[in-house]
């Protein structure tokens, strides 16, 4: 089950923050931008990494998703691996957010 | 109307459950468990499979593998193939019993029912009729001897194993086999087939049921989708979505399935098994 969970018209482009803080370990400061991966994969399980996410920019332990496109009517999952700046070896904790690219179905999740 | 998708139909279930709490694992377990309830009130038209496998000499059994993925040898009990009938020192005198092997499973994924099957020489260049089912393993033990040889004339499933009679086959032979198979949703949520296409409410409601069933347990909610999907309680079949998949199934395949029969006269037509049991309706067994 995802994380976190949004919803977006396909001309939307937007920046999402995720928080790593709450699961990685005290001793980190900040969230590695060079180990941090970000995965996005559709409803058919595709890789499309490259057609959803415009860029990512990391601030501590928060990285923003700048978010762009998809196609109306498909789900796409997305798999951010934080590793921080000490803990990196032991501790890579997955968050997941589900996206869901709609432009007809209005109203808050 | 837009052609419904897997997208469209998952909307509208997740609409009716929640758009936040009903967890899209669980959404997409209650669709491949609707698409299950919908396939199990009967063998529907776009279950139609086949496949090929070839017999091994002298072996009767072939355990089946229904997964689709790759499985390693099984172990069955049968008579060696020592005691085949062509060879020639086995005699009436000679000991005749089962014995454990391990065999390779032929492939049939997603089996659900067997329709048909034919059977070929690998060298030939036409099909011969095999007949499927129609009597029990225990009659067909009693009317081939444990050790006949030849090509395949019957083949009976029982349980996950398939047999050939008689049970020694003389040659490699080729078996194309007619089956009903269980299908899964499209992966994606653009994708779309015959049921989401043809029939997208008796998805949604069969899904509803289940989701209603297993997560709110709200088993009165259920019920009023299950009566939407099948008709009233207890009469899957005869009314709502499954009765209009069954209708357009008769359809398609009537005119594959009935044909008249003389019960007596020059026409009557005989099975070369069960001579003396002439063949009515719906038999599959003539040509």
């Amino acid at each position: 089950m995802a994380h976190f969970l949004i919803d977006k018209r396909t001309m939307e482009v937007f920046p999402y923050e995720v928080d790593f803080s709450p699961v990685l370990s005290d001793s980190d400061t900040v969230l590695d931008p060079v180990k941090t991966t970000v995965k996005i994969v559709d409803s058919a399980g595709k890789d499309q990494t490259g057609s959803i996410l415009q860029k990512t920019t990391f601030s501590g332990t928060v990285i923003t998703l700048v978010l762009k496109d998809g196609i109306d009517g498909e789900d796409y999952t997305i798999y951010i691996t934080g590793q921080g700046d000490v803990s990196y070896l032991t501790n890579q904790p997955v968050r997941v957010v589900e996206l869901r690219v709609r432009d007809t179905i209005v109203g808050n999740l | 109307m837009a052609t419904p998708t897997l997208g469209y139909v998952k909307d509208i279930v997740r609409e009716h459950l929640a758009r936040t709490t009903f967890p899209t694992d669980m959404l997409d377990k209650s669709l491949d468990q609707g698409r299950r309830i919908i396939e199990q009130a009967g063998n529907w038209y776009w279950m139609r499979l086949e496949t090929f496998f070839q017999l091994v000499v002298n072996q009767s059994i072939y355990p089946m593998n229904v997964t689709g993925e790759a499985s390693g040898p099984v172990e069955v009990i049968v008579f060696p193939s020592s005691l085949a009938a062509s060879n020639a020192t086995v005699t009436t005198a000679t000991d005749k019993f089962p014995t454990k092997f391990l065999v390779d499973p032929i492939s049939v994924p997603g089996f659900k029912d067997v329709r048909a099957a034919n059977v070929k020489k690998r060298t030939d260049s036409e099909w011969s009729f095999c007949e499927v089912g129609g009597i029990t393993k225990e009659e067909a033990d009693l009317h081939f001897s444990i050790n006949d040889s030849g090509q395949t004339e019957l083949i009976l499933i029982d349980n996950f194993n398939l047999m050939v009679y008689p049970p020694f086959p003389d040659s490699d032979y080729v078996v194309y086999l007619y089956y009903w198979g269980w299908t899964s949703n499209p992966k994606s949520n653009l994708q779309t087939d015959e049921l989401i296409m043809r029939f997208p409410d008796a998805l949604i409601y069969s899904s509803l049921a289940w989701a209603y069933d297993m997560e709110l347990k709200d088993q009165q909610g259920a019920g009023y989708w299950r009566t939407l999907l099948g008709g009233k309680p207890n009469e899957i079949g005869i009314g709502g979505e499954i009765a209009k998949i069954r209708r357009h199934n008769f359809q398609r395949m009537r005119q594959d399935n009935i044909s008249l029969t003389p019960m007596t006269g020059p026409n009557q037509r005989s099975r070369r098994l069960r001579i003396t049991q002439n063949i009515w309706l719906g038999s599959q067994g003539w040509r």
